[in-house]
C-alpha cells in the first residue's frame, strides 16, 4: 500500500515525534511512506476565519502536492476534516477544480480512521504491550470525519494498557485555533475543565491526536501542576510495538493533582 | 385579506417571493414523505395496551388497568384518594361512563354544571375533571382532549386532578396514525382546540427539580379499560 | 407587573432559612452546591436590552469569573445534554440521524416554498375564524397587538412563553397603554419579578436558583421567605390562577403553524400555555413566519424530536393545537383569535445562503451541547437567542455589524451540529458570517492584514519553512531564558521549554495556559534523515 502522508504544521514542528511514529506505525504494516516536501499547511485557519480566497490558494496547492498519492494520511482529525468537508465546499461551483478537491477529499484519512477501516489494524495479533494507566482526549473535529470510538477500540487492543475513559470527553478542549487567543477566558474555563476531568480519571498519560488539542491541554496541565505526560495516538501504538522508545515526558512529578480547578468543572455527576 | 393590521398580506409575501428569488407563487412541490421505517416509533402488531401503560407510567401518570364493569367503582376510589369534594365531567357518550354522575352524586360529591355557563369560571374551585379521550397514542403515552360542546377545554386542565377514561379501542399505536385519521381535515372541519396531554403538568425551572402541578393538574390518574 | 395589583400578604418574617429535603428526582444539585454568587439580581432594564454594536467581552469575562453561574449552566446544560442523547437513541435508535434529516429535509422544504405555504395557510386559518395580521418590524408587530388590545379594552393580560415577543419587548408596550402584563411560564415569571431576561430558549431562568426566586417572592409578592421549589411552585399557581381567571387578553407564541389546516401549535410542560390560550376572551399568538410546516403529518416528525431534543422528554406535556376560536357550539376558548405573523429580520435571512438557519425548531440542544455556552451562560450574547443558534441567527436578524462578536464565540467544535435536531450545519454559518464580515470590512484592517500574510507565507514551501524555523528559535529562546527548555543531549524530536508570559499575539494564550516551545528538530529534519537511511539500506 502507497501511503502519502500530510504532516500538518503544528505537527511538524511542535509534535514531530507523532509524525515520525505514524512513519514507522505504516511501515511496520507494510505501507510504502512517502512525505512530499512540497506540503505547507491546508489553509484551516484561513478557513476558520473567513478568509477562503486565501485558503482556497492554499488548497489548490496541497491538491496539486498530493495528485499523484493514492492515499493521503494524516494525523489530525481537525486538517483531515479540513479537506473533507470543506475543499469540495471551497471549489463548489468551480470547475475547474471542484472534481480534483472531492477527489483529494475522497483519499484523505484521518490516522486513526485509516488505521481502522482500510488497514483494518489488531494491535492484538501485532503484540502491542504498553505498561501505564492512559485516558484518551477525543478531539472535536473527529465528528466532522464520522470518528466516534475508533480510537479507544484501538487503545483497548493494546496488553497492559489501563485504559480509564475521560468524562464529558465529547466537551472541546477550547483549542479552536485562534479562538483560544480571541477568547482566553472561554478557552482558558473550557481547558481548566478539561484538566480537572483528565485529573479525575488518576491517568499518567494523555492520549491526544490533535496537536492543537495537545498544546492546550498540556499547556493548562503544566500550568495547574498536573503531573500527566501526553502522547499522540501514533506514538503510543510505536511505543507498543517497540518500534519507537518510549519517552514519557511528564509535565509534574507524575500523578501530581492540578490546583483546585473553578466550580462547574471537572466531571459532574447529573 | 380584511381586517388586518399592520402590513399589507399581499405586499408581505411579495417580499418573501422575492427573498426566495420567485416572483410568482407557485404551488410546492409535494413535501418529502414521512418515511415510516424512521418516524413510526409504535406498529399495530405492538401489545397497545401494555405499551400505553408502560410509557404513560413513565412520564408520571398513574395508570389503572381495568374492565368497564369496575369503572365507576374505580372512579370513586381515585376520587376518595384525593378527598374530592367537587368535580366537573366531560364523558360525551361514553356508554362505560354512563351513570357516573349519579354515581358520584350519590357518595356526596358535588358534580358541577360547568355547561350551566360559558367560560371557564366554574372550573377553577373544583377538585377533579373526569373526561373521556378522543384517541390515545402508545408510542409516548398520550392522551388526546379535543375541545367541543361536550368537552370544555379546562376539564383536562383546570381541576388539580385529571381521570381520563382511555378504552383499549381509544389507544392508537403512533403519531402518524392520528394524523392518518384526522387527514384532509381543514380550518373549521378540525376542533378548535385539540390537546395532547402527556404526563402532569411539570417545570423544572427552579434548579431543574421536577414539580408537578405547576398550573395544571398535579396528578393524572388514567383509568384504562380493556374491554372496551 | 404592579406589584400593589397583587394580593396582599403580610409583610415577611424575619429571615428563617432552612434547607429542605433535596429534589425527590435527584435531577438538582443540592443546597450545598450553592453560594452567595455575584448574579446581578433586581435589573434597572432588561439585560438583554444592549447598546448596538454589543461587545461580549465585559460579560464573558464576568461570567468566566462567576463561579455559582458557571455551576448551574453547566450542570444543567449537562444533564439534559445527556437526556437527549439517551432518549434519542432509545427512540430512534440508529436511525437518529436519518429521522434528523428528515426533520431538516421537512423544514427546509418549508422555508424554500414559504410564500406558497404562508398564503395556504393564511386562507385556512381565516376560514377557521382566526385574524392572520402580518408585521414587518417589531413596531409594527407591538402596534398590532396594542390596537387590539385597545379595540378589546383589556386591562389584564396574561402571556404564556414566547422567544419571538422577546425580541420586541411587548410588556412594556402592553404597560405603556395601562394594560398588566404577567408572564404565566414559573421562569418567565421569577424573571419579571425581578426584572430580569432569560438566558435560555428553553430553561429561561437556568442562571438563577432558589434562594433568589425566594428573595424575588418576598421581595415583590411579600410572601413568607421559602426556598421549597415546590412551596414556591404553589405560591405562583395560587397567583396565576386569579390572573387567569381575571384576564382579558391572553397572548402566546407558536412552535409550528401548520399550512394545510390554518392551525397554530404551542408545546408547554406547565399547563399555562393552555390557560392563556383557553380562559381569555381574546388571544394573540405571535409567531415567526419560519414555523410553517406543509401538514400536521409532517408536525409529527418534528414533534417526536422537539421535546426529546429539548429535555429529553417523549413528548412536551402539553402540545397544543388551535384552530381558529371558540366554536358556536363551545362553551370556552377565546372568542377572538388574531394570529401576527413575524419578519423581524426572517425574511432577508431566507436568501439561499442563510435560509438554513432558519429551520431551528428552538429546542436548545445546541445551548445544551455547548462547551462555550455552558462556560459563559445565555446573557454574554447579548440577545434573545443565544448560545450556537444565537451566534448566527442574530447577526442575521439584527445585523451583523451590531454583533460583530458572535460569530467568532466558538470553538468550531462542531458539538451544535450533531445535537441539533433539523441538521443546522452552525460550524459553516459561523465560518460564513467571518467570511462576510471580512467582504463587509466589519473585520479590522490589522487582522485582515495578518490573515493575508500568514496566507502568503504558508503558499511557498522555502517562506513556510523560514517561519517555522524562526517561531522555533523565538520560542526557544525565551525558553531558555526562563530555564525551561529541555537538557542538551536528550531527543531533539521531544526536548521541549516552556513560555509563561508570552509578548504578542502569544499573549493571551499565555494568560491562560502554557505555551510549548516546539522541541529542537521538525519532523522534516527526521524525515531527510529517514531518507537517507533507507537509500543507505538498498544501496
Amino acid at each position: 500500500m502507497k501511503v502519502s502522508i500530510f504532516i500538518t504544521c503544528l505537527s511538524d514542528t511542535f509534535y514531530p515525534r507523532t509524525g515520525i511514529a505514524m512513519v514507522k506505525v505504516l511501515e511496520h504494516l507494510g505501507c510504502e511512506v512517502d512525505f512530499p516536501q512540497a506540503q505547507t499547511c491546508c489553509g484551516q485557519p484561513m478557513y476558520n476565519n473567513g478568509f477562503h480566497d486565501e485558503s482556497r490558494e492554499l488548497a489548490k496547492r496541497m491538491i496539486q502536492v498530493f495528485e499523484n498519492s493514492d492515499h493521503v494520511v494524516t494525523p489530525s482529525g481537525s486538517c483531515a476534516a479540513m479537506v473533507r468537508d470543506y475543499y469540495p465546499e471551497l471549489f463548489h461551483g468551480d470547475h475547474a477544480w471542484e472534481h480534483d478537491a472531492r477527489k483529494f477529499a475522497d483519499k484523505t484519512y484521518e490516522f486513526i480512521e485509516y488505521l481502522v477501516k482500510v488497514l483494518k489494524v489488531d494491535l492484538t495479533q501485532l503484540g502491542a504491550k504498553w505498561k501505564g494507566k492512559a485516558t484518551y482526549h477525543y478531539s472535536c473535529h473527529l465528528r466532522g470525519i464520522g470518528i466516534t470510538n475508533e480510537a479507544e477500540q484501538i487503545i483497548r487492543q493494546i496488553d497492559g494498557l489501563e485504559y480509564v475513559p475521560l468524562e464529558k470527553s465529547e466537551q472541546c478542549c477550547g483549542f479552536g485555533g485562534t479562538f483560544a487567543m480571541k477568547y482566553p477566558d472561554i478557552s482558558g474555563t473550557m481547558v481548566r475543565d478539561k484538566v480537572a476531568c483528565i485529573a479525575a480519571t488518576g491517568a499518567q498519560t494523555v492520549i491526544s491526536n490533535d496537536a492543537g488539542c495537545t498544546m492546550n491541554i498540556s499547556g493548562s496541565c503544566r500550568r495547574e501542576g498536573a503531573g500527566v505526560a501526553f502522547k499522540s495516538l501514533a506514538e503510543i501504538i510505536a511505543e507498543s510495538l517497540g518500534l519507537m522508545e518510549r519517552h514519557d515526558d511528564y509535565l509534574h512529578p507524575a500523578g501530581q493533582k492540578p490546583r483546585t480547578a473553578i466550580a462547574g468543572c471537572g466531571p459532574i455527576k447529573t | 385579506m380584511k381586517g388586518h393590521l399592520g402590513a399589507d398580506p399581499a405586499e408581505f409575501i411579495a417580499r418573501v417571493r422575492a427573498a426566495l428569488g420567485r416572483s410568482r407563487t407557485e404551488p410546492a412541490p409535494p413535501p418529502p414523505a414521512v418515511d415510516e421505517t424512521i418516524a413510526r416509533l409504535a406498529r399495530p402488531s405492538d401489545d397497545l395496551v401494555a405499551l400505553f401503560e408502560k410509557r404513560a407510567t413513565l412520564v408520571g401518570m398513574k395508570v389503572r388497568r381495568i374492565k368497564s364493569a369496575d369503572l365507576t367503582r374505580e372512579v370513586l376510589a381515585v376520587l376518595e384518594s384525593v378527598s374530592a369534594r367537587r368535580v366537573v365531567v366531560g364523558v360525551g357518550s361514553l356508554p362505560q361512563a354512563l351513570g357516573l354522575k349519579e354515581s358520584i352524586r350519590r357518595k356526596g360529591i358535588e358534580v358541577v354544571d360547568w355547561q350551566a355557563a360559558p367560560g371557564l369560571d366554574t372550573q377553577y374551585d373544583t377538585d377533579a375533571g373526569i373526561t373521556d379521550v378522543h384517541a390515545a397514542l402508545a408510542e409516548t403515552g398520550t392522551m388526546i382532549c379535543n375541545s367541543d360542546a361536550g368537552h370544555s377545554r379546562g376539564l383536562s386542565l383546570i381541576p388539580p386532578v385529571h381521570i381520563p377514561l382511555v378504552r383499549a379501542s381509544d389507544i392508537l399505536p403512533d403519531m402518524l396514525d392520528y394524523w392518518a385519521r384526522i387527514k384532509g381535515k381543514r380550518g373549521r372541519e378540525l376542533p378548535s382546540s385539540m390537546a395532547f396531554i402527556t404526563g402532569p403538568s411539570k417545570t423544572a425551572d427552579i434548579e431543574g427539580v421536577l414539580i408537578t402541578g405547576v398550573h395544571g393538574p398535579g396528578a393524572v390518574h388514567v383509568m384504562l379499560v380493556e374491554d372496551a | 407587573m404592579n406589584p400593589a395589583s397583587l394580593p396582599k400578604s403580610p409583610p415577611p418574617e424575619p429571615k428563617d432559612v432552612h434547607v429542605l429535603p433535596g429534589p425527590t428526582d435527584g435531577s438538582a444539585f443540592t443546597g450545598a452546591a450553592m453560594g452567595q454568587g455575584n448574579i446581578t439580581e433586581i435589573h434597572d432594564t432588561n439585560p438583554l436590552d444592549v447598546t448596538l454594536p454589543y461587545h461580549m467581552q465585559p460579560r464573558v469575562e464576568k461570567a468566566t469569573h462567576d463561579a455559582q453561574l458557571q455551576q448551574f449552566v453547566n450542570s444543567a446544560t449537562l444533564s439534559k445534554d445527556r437526556a437527549r442523547k439517551r432518549i434519542c437513541l432509545e427512540a430512534f435508535g440508529d436511525n437518529y440521524n436519518r429521522m434528523r434529516e428528515l426533520g431538516g429535509r421537512i423544514k427546509q422544504h418549508t422555508l424554500d416554498h414559504l410564500d406558497y405555504y404562508l398564503e395556504q395557510f393564511v386562507t385556512n386559518a381565516a376560514a377557521a375564524g382566526a385574524k392572520v395580521h402580518f408585521a414587518e418590524t417589531t413596531d409594527e408587530a407591538n402596534g398590532i397587538c396594542l390596537d387590539i388590545a385597545r379595540k378589546c379594552g383589556a386591562k389584564l393580560c396574561v402571556k404564556s412563553k414566547s422567544m419571538v415577543t422577546e425580541e420586541m419587548h411587548l410588556l412594556p408596550k402592553l404597560e405603556s397603554i395601562g394594560v398588566e402584563t404577567v408572564e404565566t411560564d414559573l421562569g418567565e415569571f421569577i424573571l419579571q419579578l425581578d426584572k430580569d431576561a432569560p438566558s435560555h430558549i428553553v430553561q429561561p431562568m437556568i442562571h438563577k436558583d432558589r434562594a433568589a426566586t425566594a428573595r424575588a417572592f418576598t421581595r415583590e409578592l411579600h410572601v413568607e421567605y421559602t426556598e421549597d421549589p415546590g412551596k414556591l411552585c404553589q405560591i405562583a399557581r395560587n397567583l396565576l390562577r386569579n390572573k387567569y381567571r381575571q384576564a382579558d387578553m391572553g397572548i402566546c407564541g407558536g412552535n409550528f403553524l401548520i399550512a394545510d389546516t390554518g392551525t397554530v401549535v404551542i408545546c408547554t410542560n406547565e399547563g399555562n400555555g393552555r390557560l392563556c390560550t383557553s380562559a381569555p376572551r381574546v388571544l394573540v399568538a405571535f409567531v415567526g413566519i419560519e414555523k410553517l410546516v406543509p401538514s400536521l403529518e409532517h408536525l409529527g416528525v418534528l414533534l417526536k424530536l422537539l421535546a426529546r431534543s429539548a429535555t429529553g422528554q417523549p413528548l412536551t406535556v402539553y402540545n397544543h393545537f388551535m384552530t381558529g376560536p371558540r366554536r358556536p357550539d363551545e362553551h370556552d376558548g377565546p372568542e377572538e383569535m388574531h394570529i401576527i405573523l413575524v419578519d423581524n429580520g426572517r425574511v432577508k435571512t431566507l436568501k439561499e445562503e442563510t435560509r438554513e438557519m432558519l429551520r431551528c425548531i428552538r429546542c436548545g440542544a445546541c445551548l445544551n451541547t455547548c462547551p462555550v455556552y455552558r462556560k459563559i451562560g445565555g446573557h454574554a450574547y447579548g440577545s434573545v437567542y443565544s448560545g450556537p443558534i444565537g451566534a448566527i441567527l442574530t447577526p442575521m436578524l439584527k445585523g451583523l455589524g451590531n454583533y460583530p462578536d458572535l460569530p467568532h464565540a466558538s470553538s468550531l467544535c462542531g458539538a451544535c451540529y450533531e445535537a441539533c435536531p433539523v441538521k443546522i450545519n452552525i460550524p459553516k454559518f459561523l465560518i460564513q458570517l467571518r467570511r462576510d464580515q471580512i467582504k463587509q470590512k466589519i473585520t479590522r484592517w490589522p487582522d485582515r492584514l495578518i490573515y493575508r500574510v500568514w496566507a502568503a507565507t504558508l503558499r511557498n514551501s522555502l517562506t513556510y519553512r523560514l517561519g517555522g524555523w524562526m517561531q522555533k528559535w523565538m520560542f526557544r529562546l525565551q525558553a531558555r531564558g526562563n530555564g525551561s527548555l529541555g537538557r542538551a543531549g536528550s531527543d531533539p524530536y521531544a526536548s521541549r521549554g516552556w513560555l509563561s508570559d508570552a509578548p504578542g499575539p502569544v499573549k493571551s494564550w499565555t494568560r491562560e495556559r502554557d505555551m510549548p516551545t516546539p522541541p529542537a528538530r521538525s519532523f522534516r529534519q527526521w524525515w531527510d534523515e529517514h531518507e537517507k537511511d533507507k537509500k543507505s539500506k538498498e544501496a
